[in-house]
């Protein structure tokens, strides 16, 4: 079952922005551009795995809604172009579980919404690409129902492509996410790893490379 | 050294030099006085000794005495008289002495019955010796009297240590009299440190007590004068720094938005395969987030080059309404608004330029807050301009606000109107640059009129 995601957003150029990246990735989810609204609409709506909330709003502001959300036990991630650290920690202790500077990027946005979605208990422990079965609960992959053994970093980086199927998915980010930040080695390991992805599942077709910038998986 | 303490040393000194001067003089003084008595009361003991002695030998003795006779008379009256002082040396020998040493020697006398008189030290002892010769049966007598007067010395001395002891302590209550005195009287200055301290401490409010009818008094007004300048000035500073910070602040979240807007669909483009009409969406999204960038900047840098002053001077207000339509005709027609300018005036003294720009924006905002079919009024009269709708109006509370810049009453609509949230802080601006005042009549749903005053100037004249 998809994840159903609350946008609260002024700027419709933004909320479009988002909107259309939640979607893509398989998200459901409902907009709001008045903080007032949101707050009316609660009590009748409030199937939510998690909100994305500016802080600027009219009508009621991100950090009034903080409370709305803690009712229906709603996660937050502000989404703010309020870089100041005062903001920044406000909003940290009162207990949203990310804050977002703006711009931010896109697939940043995602894998932050992916982690809190994970840390929450929503997040969906089965990925399934064609005929490959991923279990994020036991670590194990099958390919047509037979068992495929993966090294811990070939699996998750098979689990990011796969959640992040049909987007290009550039090196640095892929480095960032699954090697971590201090890791030392360059982009090359990606490719090694890639390779070895594509032979043990026979992804020769859709596991593409993007040239100059990363690879991205095809479904299509 | 504290200035109380540094008065009260130089007064101590002072002090000390005149009761020492004055203890010295008095002390001369009485040496010799007492000195002069002593040598009175020893001359007139001599005096009456020596006239007894005579009337008794006198008496008793006559011309035809033998020598040994004689000197027992002589011894015999004399002894009648005498005392420890006296010493009687007849041409001879000593007839009668009490002392340890020759009086003659000290002081031999001429053969005159004068009175003579020495003072005479000898081993640490000091002696007033007063004698005269005298004549009896054709003998001389010297008669002497000696007295002892080396307690004088000791007593001035004495006086001399006595003197020391009390002038000591009074020079002592003297002094710590005058460090209290002088400490009360500096209390003010010290007050007025204590101020300047705080002051420099940031608390500018802070002033200081000028109740003190003295230079103190003077100083701590002078000081107030000067506290006050500076608070006006830290305010001043402080009030700038603020509407800059306020400034910068509401800039770069004014540029995070649009930027936001093109980098995450640009990025959403180049990495997805997006549905065609998803596409489209994002790439209006990124023109029309660019078009307020660039109108952003636009309003941006004619609010920065407004910095370098203005060239005022007298222009035909015809001409001016004129250009204010042409720049604003365009947006007018596409809302539906008929623009309506009254021109009362020949001349004004203004930037031409900047003056269409200062009317355009306020006629843009008039159209901005009317619905089509409406008509603005762009009147010209006597030395101000007014632009007039019949629009949604301004709520009481942010009338006050508008010219902030980036300050939106209503920001959602303002932003689909296309609204950078600049234009009242650029008309305020070039307004200030004119010296000219503006003054907002409003109530919600009934309209607006902004009136900008420039100076009643009579006197410009054209350059």
């Amino acid at each position: 079952m998809a994840n159903r995601i609350l946008v609260v957003e002024d700027e419709s150029s933004i909320s479009d922005l988002i909107i259309n990246n939640l979607q893509y990735t398989g998200y459901e989810y409902a907009v709001f551009a008045d903080g007032a609204d949101v707050a009316r609409s609660l009590p009748h709506d409030h199937a939510f795995d998690l909100a994305l909330l500016d802080i600027m709003l009219p009508g009621m502001d991100g950090f009034q809604l903080m409370d709305e959300m803690k009712k229906y036990n709603i996660p937050i991630i502000y989404v703010t172009a309020k870089a100041d650290v005062m903001s920044k920690i406000k909003g940290l202790r009162d207990g949203a579980e990310d804050y977002i500077v703006k711009p931010f990027e896109v697939l940043e946005l995602l894998v932050r919404i992916e982690k809190v979605l994970d840390r929450s208990g929503k997040l969906n422990r089965i990925l399934q690409f064609r005929d490959i079965a991923v279990s994020l609960e036991d670590r194990t992959v099958t390919l047509r129902g037979e068992k495929v053994d993966l090294t811990p970093l070939e699996f998750d980086l098979l689990a990011m492509l796969i959640r992040y199927k049909d987007r290009t998915l550039p090196r640095e980010r892929l480095l960032n996410e699954i090697w971590g930040v201090d890791f030392v080695g360059g982009t090359r390991t990606v490719d090694v790893h890639v390779a070895n992805l594509r032979r043990k599942l026979g992804l020769h077709e859709s596991l593409k490379s993007v040239s100059k910038i990363g690879y991205r998986l095809e479904d299509a | 050294m504290k200035l109380w303490a540094k008065i009260s040393m130089i007064c101590a000194v002072v002090l000390l030099l005149i009761v020492g001067t004055c203890s010295i003089l008095l002390l001369l003084t009485a040496r010799s006085k007492i000195l002069n008595l002593a040598i009175h009361n020893a001359k007139s003991q001599q005096m009456d000794l020596q006239n007894s002695f005579r009337e008794m030998v006198l008496l008793y003795g006559s011309d035809d005495l033998g020598p040994v006779e004689k000197r027992s008379l002589v011894k015999y009256c004399f002894r009648n008289f005498t005392d420890d002082t006296s010493v009687l040396i007849s041409s001879e020998d000593t007839l009668y002495s009490n002392i340890s040493f020759d009086p003659e020697a000290a002081l031999p006398l001429p053969d005159a019955g004068e009175q003579n008189y020495i003072r005479y030290s000898l081993d640490g002892m000091e002696y007033l010796i007063v004698g005269a010769k005298l004549g009896l049966y054709g003998d001389a007598y010297s008669i002497y009297t000696v007295r002892d007067i080396t307690d004088v010395d000791k007593s001035i001395a004495q006086l001399i240590y006595q003197f020391g002891a009390i002038s000591s302590v009074s020079i002592a209550a003297g002094t710590i009299l005058i460090m209290m005195l002088m400490r009360y009287a500096t209390r003010p200055l010290k007050k007025l440190g204590a101020t300047v301290r705080r002051i420099a401490r940031g608390e500018y409010s802070e002033r200081a007590d000028v109740s003190a009818r003295d230079e103190v008094g003077e100083l701590a007004q002078d000081f107030n004068r000067m506290a006050e300048a500076v608070e006006h000035h830290v305010a001043e500073l402080r009030e700038v720094a603020q509407r800059q910070q306020f400034f910068i602040g509401g800039l770069t979240h004014e540029y995070k938005t649009p930027l936001t807007s093109v980098i995450g669909h640009s990025e959403t483009l180049l990495y997805t395969k997006m549905p065609q009409e998803t596409v489209e969406r994002s790439l209006i999204h990124i023109h029309e987030q660019c078009a307020h960038l660039e109108r952003l900047t636009q309003k941006l840098l004619r609010l920065i080059t407004l910095e370098e002053g203005i060239q005022k001077k007298r222009q035909p207000v015809g001409d001016l309404l004129e250009a204010v339509r042409a720049g604003t005709s365009e947006a007018m027609e596409r809302r539906g608004i008929r623009l309506d300018c009254r021109c009362e005036v020949d001349t004004l003294p203004m930037d031409f330029d900047l003056m269409v720009s200062l009317l355009s924006n306020l006629v843009e905002n008039a159209a901005k807050a009317s619905v089509a079919g409406q008509t603005v009024i762009l009147r010209a009269h006597d030395h101000a301009f007014e632009v007039t709708d019949h629009g949604i109006g301004i709520p009481e509370e942010d009338v006050a606000r508008v010219f902030e810049p980036f300050y939106m009453v209503d920001k959602s609509r303002s932003k689909q109107m296309g609204g950078v949230g600049l234009g009242l802080a650029l008309v305020k601006r070039i307004a200030d640059a004119h010296g000219a005042r503006i003054d907002i009549q409003s109530a919600p749903a009934a309209g607006t009129t902004v009136r900008v005053i420039l100076p009643d100037d009579k006197t410009f004249t054209t350059q």
